[in-house]
């Protein structure tokens, strides 16, 4: 599976912006602020920090509600809102598009789709940060895992499953890891135990932080060449 | 939100005086369209459209539905246009303002109501069951002429779109799969394409494809919906000063011109794609749409 491609500064009209896609996901991400807030939303010593998620097809329903709670709190604890009282940092999200699962046999569950959209959302939400020069405290990176049972009960850890393996699944991982490895974020979906969920972390932080701190299961089959994706953010805002 | 930035006096001094003169701040002729580049997604009805700064991207879905009550034998199309903060910090989310308002007017004429689609060939049983085709435009960067923008990405969205075939046996109906039966593409009557023409001077100068600064000390501007066979579908000009009839008249003969061009640039398009997507010249051997 070829690895993600981003580019920042597609858009003119906003302060920073990024175009992601990966595994099938597209999105873009525009990030404007810090910019003057309407008196409703001002908080008296912080930035207010507002997350719009707009879905490929339809109007936006609880499930991008729901994506646009979990990005908001992530951000807000990334961007360092002090220095910017009174104001707003405004992040739209389009997703362009999501990988067609119409041939599927079993369609995946909608949790599962608003699971596995959530890295993509992040991965861009921090391209588009970085690209408007805000500042953060630190930067992240954001993977989907999911552990698979074999027949005889031995897990086999995959990251950034396609939608078949995903829906074989026993359980689903969104994780958010900073760039010192310190674990931001984490959504998990199905049946899993505590060995597993370390175990499928472990993996989760070397694909983003290429750390040596995973002990996986039987086998941890990895998709990424050797490079993280925290490496592959560094690369790209140097080559800006 | 904040307001969009409003000219200075001297901005606008300027770019008056530069159009008495016979000059665009970009250097093009009053009537140049700014350089278009359409290109098309993956999955079918995908586009993403270009046209100088400004950036629209239309997406066109089917969905089986139940039609409406009083119109049994005809399927549903709706056109959606939202603005987001992406494509200027002005627009508000949940808050329409009167662009957006009179884009999705203006779409809902020139292509819903000019019958660009046919509907009649998306119902499936009459009455219970036929297709909603919807098209999604996603305005994602904000430089003038959205609405010429916004009307070429959904016509060609419609035409790269492929919707599913079914399969009626008495009251069952099977959406067949890609996999099962090569999708068709939707029946299209015509192909409308929108001109905007901003004037000056109370009609004495025109210019096509304004950019924002020109949409903002432009004295109005008239909307001409018309398709290559020089059929005007609409002829819009809302507000703005009075322009003499017969300077209206000049602007069909000109829209005429810049939708020939734009209608063959779709299509060419639209040709290099399916080109792309043709692996092995099978196409034409698997194609289950029906002659009309």
């Amino acid at each position: 599976m070829p690895g993600p491609v981003a580019e920042l500064g597609p858009l003119h009209r906003v302060d920073g912006s990024a175009a992601y896609s990966h595994a099938g996901y597209n999105v873009l991400g525009a990030v404007t602020g810090p910019v003057e807030a309407q008196r409703r939303d001002e908080i008296p010593d912080e930035a207010a920090v507002d997350v719009h998620v707009r879905p490929a097809t339809g109007v936006g329903s609880i499930k991008e509600r729901h994506l646009e709670a979990i990005v908001q709190s992530t951000l807000r604890h990334v961007i360092l809102v002090h220095q910017f009282p009174r104001s707003l940092v405004q992040v739209s999200l389009q997703v362009l598009s999501v990988p067609d699962t119409s041939l599927m046999a079993v369609p995946l569950s909608s949790r599962l789709t608003t699971l596995a959209l959530l890295p993509a959302l992040l991965q861009t939400a921090m391209h588009a940060l970085l690209s408007a020069a805000l500042p953060l405290s630190t930067t992240f990176t954001s993977t989907l895992v999911c552990v698979t049972r074999g027949a005889d009960g031995g897990g086999a850890i995959r990251a950034s499953p396609d939608p078949e393996c995903l829906a074989d699944a026993a359980s689903a991982h969104a994780v958010c890891y900073s760039a010192g490895g310190e674990l931001l974020m984490d959504m998990s979906e199905g049946d899993f135990d505590v060995d597993e969920w370390d175990a499928a972390m472990g993996v989760g932080r070397r694909i983003c932080c290429g750390e040596k701190g995973g002990r996986g299961g039987d086998a941890v089959m990895r998709d990424e060449e050797s490079e993280s994706l925290q490496d592959k953010l560094r690369k790209l805002v140097a080559e800006r | 939100m904040p307001r969009e930035a409003e000219l200075s006096l001297n901005e606008r001094e300027f770019i008056l005086k530069a159009l008495h003169e016979n000059v665009r701040l970009d250097g093009r002729a009053f009537d140049d369209f700014r350089k278009l580049d359409l290109t098309f997604g993956d999955e079918p009805g995908f586009t993403d459209v270009k046209l100088g700064k400004t950036r629209v991207i239309a997406r066109v879905s089917a969905e089986v539905m139940a039609p409406l009550p009083d119109r049994k034998f005809d399927g549903i199309f709706n056109i959606v246009t939202e603005f987001s903060p992406m494509a200027s910090p002005a627009f508000e989310v949940g808050r329409q303002t009167d662009a957006e308002v009179i884009l999705s007017r203006i779409l809902e004429k020139a292509i819903r109501r000019s019958s660009a689609l046919d509907t009649e060939s998306l119902c499936i049983i009459a009455g219970s069951k036929c297709f909603q085709i919807r098209a999604d435009v996603h305005v994602v960067d904000h430089d003038g002429g959205l609405i010429d923008a916004s009307c070429i990405a959904v016509v060609a969205a419609l035409q790269h779109f492929r919707r599913p075939d079914v399969l009626v046996e008495g009251e069952k109906v099977t959406v067949l799969s890609t996999r099962e039966r090569e999708p068709i593409p939707l029946a299209m009557l015509h192909h409308p394409l929108c001109v905007t023409i901003s004037y000056y001077d109370s009609g004495a100068i025109m210019l096509v494809d304004a950019d924002l600064a020109e949409e903002q000390v432009r004295e109005g501007e008239i909307i001409v919906t018309m398709n290559k066979n020089g059929e005007v579908c609409q002829m819009v000009k809302y507000g703005g000063t009075p322009v003499d009839a017969l300077a209206l008249l000049d602007c069909t003969t000109l829209a005429l011109k810049k939708v020939q061009a734009m209608t063959k640039y779709i299509h060419q398009k639209l040709n290099e794609d399916a080109k792309k997507r043709d692996i092995g010249g099978l196409m034409a051997e698997l194609t289950a749409e029906n002659e009309r």
